[in-house]
């Protein structure tokens, strides 16, 4: 079982070795994971872009999707932010650095980053939802040039459930984007605003002229959010999201993730919401 | 394709000769099932059963297979090839039907690109499919309806056709002709005789059974994507157990689970058969579940095989085998589901 042999279309599900380099305390329940393949060779032809996933395997726990959270241009390490819900995460949570765990991917589409070219970006996270968004915000941050305003607008329950603390410093300070946080519930040190994402988006009111809009969170955020958005004079083909659903393989194969005859896994998990709209409400 | 006949009488030879080579596998009678066993001699294969009841992609997905195994000395993993299956130089299958040799050629596309399925792909270029076709129909069977399964003899290597003491062998694929030529010897070119004959055996099936089917095929995906709202999803799962036997047994089902099994030194990942038809199979860690109830969890299922599968890979996913229909145990027919969920519902332009 060469790794390089490995690297063909044909899915045996097996996933290349890594080393789990770091873990970064996000929140109480949020850790992020910086991990790097064994073998060069893997991580010269593992590239992904803004918005793909990976499977991420604890041995002897089994193995869970998530988003890639690190920029595309990152290719010496790999990075997913996990909050502990369940069996896999549980396990992860726990790892020490230095054990080998496994991977597999990238999967799935990606930000249409190119169609933005020329426009306004809107980035609109909620709670652990700013993972998938963060590259994105990093791929702009490497072609600043390429578009126009970069507007992000991010959320969580409490200041402490905010993700990436330390750069949400570095991007406010930047003079090349706009940052604003929220919480839903404030304590004695926040200073900044305070109420749910959505509202605080329709206080904002981003022209939606030039301008398209990127959004992940829970479920229920993503829904206020895209009406919201369409209030504010945005098109369905103007809003793009980033789906959760439940995954196992990865490629379209072991039958979960589907919205009608689309696959999350393979056609998405970015979605317009002009072509939401066009599958069945299952979702 | 090319065609010959095979005196009857020649069957067991040719069976015990390819035997000497590979596995052969058939039908075999175990207490009042028959199912997909090893054979060594030809005396062995039950002809007059109904279908297999576990289908023929058993022997392509199993329903469960180690995927990689690995061992653990401290942080570090080890992973490893699963022990290779003793069948490397290909199986001989014979007795299949034509519903679950049609099952699989959707399955190929399912489990095709883009990114197929290494094991599954794997099995299906090594081992030869001999398909025989049905001498009679049950009355449960709706495979020209669901799917054109006689008219349109697909999935196999070979298909077998008796006609009185003679046996027309249909060649499906390049590999079934490299194995004709491995017994030229025994067979001759076929006569339009024998090949109208065998035509004729097929179409009277199809036409003896295609009141079976109850629902019209008609642009049926359009109907069903119409009938999104229907109570019919509601009031015909209302008494669903949620067993999932429509789709363990089902030829054409594709779904399965990955899991890791394992001690403090070591394991397997291995993946097994899951089914729509359980509340776990979408609910997510977060406690979302986009098919919640039952409801749901019938209409994914009809409408996959129906509609996502004909938009997805231009087939329908239902071979009509009529194995969900007898294997109920609370009596729900996908045909009446279909036949009910679509009266009603017009289709939108």
């Amino acid at each position: 079982m060469s790794e390089a042999a490995r690297l063909v279309p044909a899915v045996d599900y097996v996933p290349y070795p890594a080393r789990l380099e770091e873990v970064i305390p996000e929140t109480s329940d949020i850790k992020t994971f910086r991990l790097r393949f064994l073998e060069e060779t893997v991580a010269a032809a593992f590239a992904h872009k803004p918005g793909q996933f990976l499977t991420l395997s604890v041995f002897g726990e089994g193995e869970a999707p998530f988003c890639i959270a690190s920029p595309a241009s990152e290719r010496e390490y790999l990075e997913i932010s996990v909050k502990r819900v369940g069996k896999v995460t549980d396990a992860l949570h726990e790892l020490a650095p230095g054990t080998t765990v496994g991977i597999r991917g990238p999967y799935g589409n990606h930000f249409a980053l190119d169609e933005a070219r020329g426009k306004k970006l809107l980035v609109i996270g909620g709670g652990i939802g700013l993972a998938p968004l963060r590259a994105l915000i990093y791929d702009a941050f490497e072609h600043r040039a390429d578009y126009r305003d970069l507007w992000i607008i991010y959320g969580a329950r409490s200041p402490g459930d905010l993700v990436y603390r330390r750069e949400l410093d570095q991007w406010a300070q930047r003079d090349d984007c706009r940052l604003d946080l929220t919480v839903d519930k404030g304590d004695e040190e926040w200073k900044g605003h305070v109420g749910f994402v959505p509202q605080f988006l329709a206080e904002l009111r981003p022209v939606s002229a030039d301008t398209v809009a990127y959004t992940c969170g829970p479920p229920i955020m993503i829904k206020f959010v895209i009406q919201n958005l369409l209030q504010l004079g945005f098109a369905p083909e103007q809003i793009v999201t980033t789906l959760e659903m439940k995954m196992k393989c990865g490629v379209g194969k072991c039958g979960r993730c589907n919205i009608g005859p689309k696959y999350v896994c393979l056609d998405g998990p970015v979605f317009t919401y002009a072509e939401l709209q066009s599958l069945p409400p299952e979702y | 394709m090319k065609a010959y006949q095979l005196r009857a009488e020649d069957l067991a030879k040719l069976i015990l000769r390819a035997a000497a080579e590979r596995e052969v596998w058939a039908p075999v009678r175990r207490n009042d099932l028959t199912l997909f066993e090893r054979i060594t001699d030809p005396a062995q294969i039950d002809w007059e059963a109904d279908n297999v009841r576990v289908p023929l992609r058993g022997l392509f997905l199993p329903v469960q297979e180690a995927l990689f195994t690995f061992r653990k000395e401290g942080a570090e993993v080890t992973l490893a090839a699963p022990q290779d299956e003793p069948t490397l130089a290909g199986r001989l299958i014979i007795g299949a039907r034509l519903c679950d040799a049609a099952a699989l050629e959707y399955l190929d596309r399912a489990f095709g690109d883009p990114l197929a399925d290494a094991p599954y792909r794997r099995r299906r270029e090594r081992d030869l499919i001999v398909a025989v076709t049905c001498e009679k129909e049950r009355p449960y069977c709706f495979c020209e309806v669901a799917s054109e399964v006689l008219s349109r003899p697909r999935g196999a290597d070979w298909l077998l056709t008796r006609v009185e003491d003679r046996l027309l062998v249909e060649v499906l694929s390049e590999k079934g002709e490299r194995l004709a030529q491995s017994f030229s010897d025994l067979l001759s070119e076929a006569d339009s005789q024998l090949l109208e004959a065998a035509r004729a055996i097929r179409v009277a099936i199809a036409g003896r059974i295609s009141n079976n089917a109850r629902f019209s095929p008609e642009g049926l995906p359009a109907r069903l994507m119409a009938a999104w709202d229907s109570p019919v999803w509601q009031s015909e799962s209302e008494r669903c157990l949620g067993c999932g036997i429509c789709t363990f047994l089902c030829p054409s089902c594709q779904c399965f689970d990955i899991c890791d099994r394992a001690g403090i030194l070591g394991g397997e990942r291995y993946r097994c058969y899951d089914t729509c038809q359980f509340a776990s199979f979408t609910k997510m860690a977060s406690g979302e579940n986009p098919r919640p109830t039952q409801s749901e969890r019938l209409r994914n299922r009809v409408l996959h095989k129906f509609a996502y599968s004909n938009e997805r890979f231009g087939a329908t996913a239902c071979v009509g085998c009529g194995r969900c229909v007898y294997l109920c145990p609370v009596g729900i027919d996908i045909r009446e589901v279909v036949e009910m969920a679509t009266k009603e519902a017009v289709p939108v332009e």
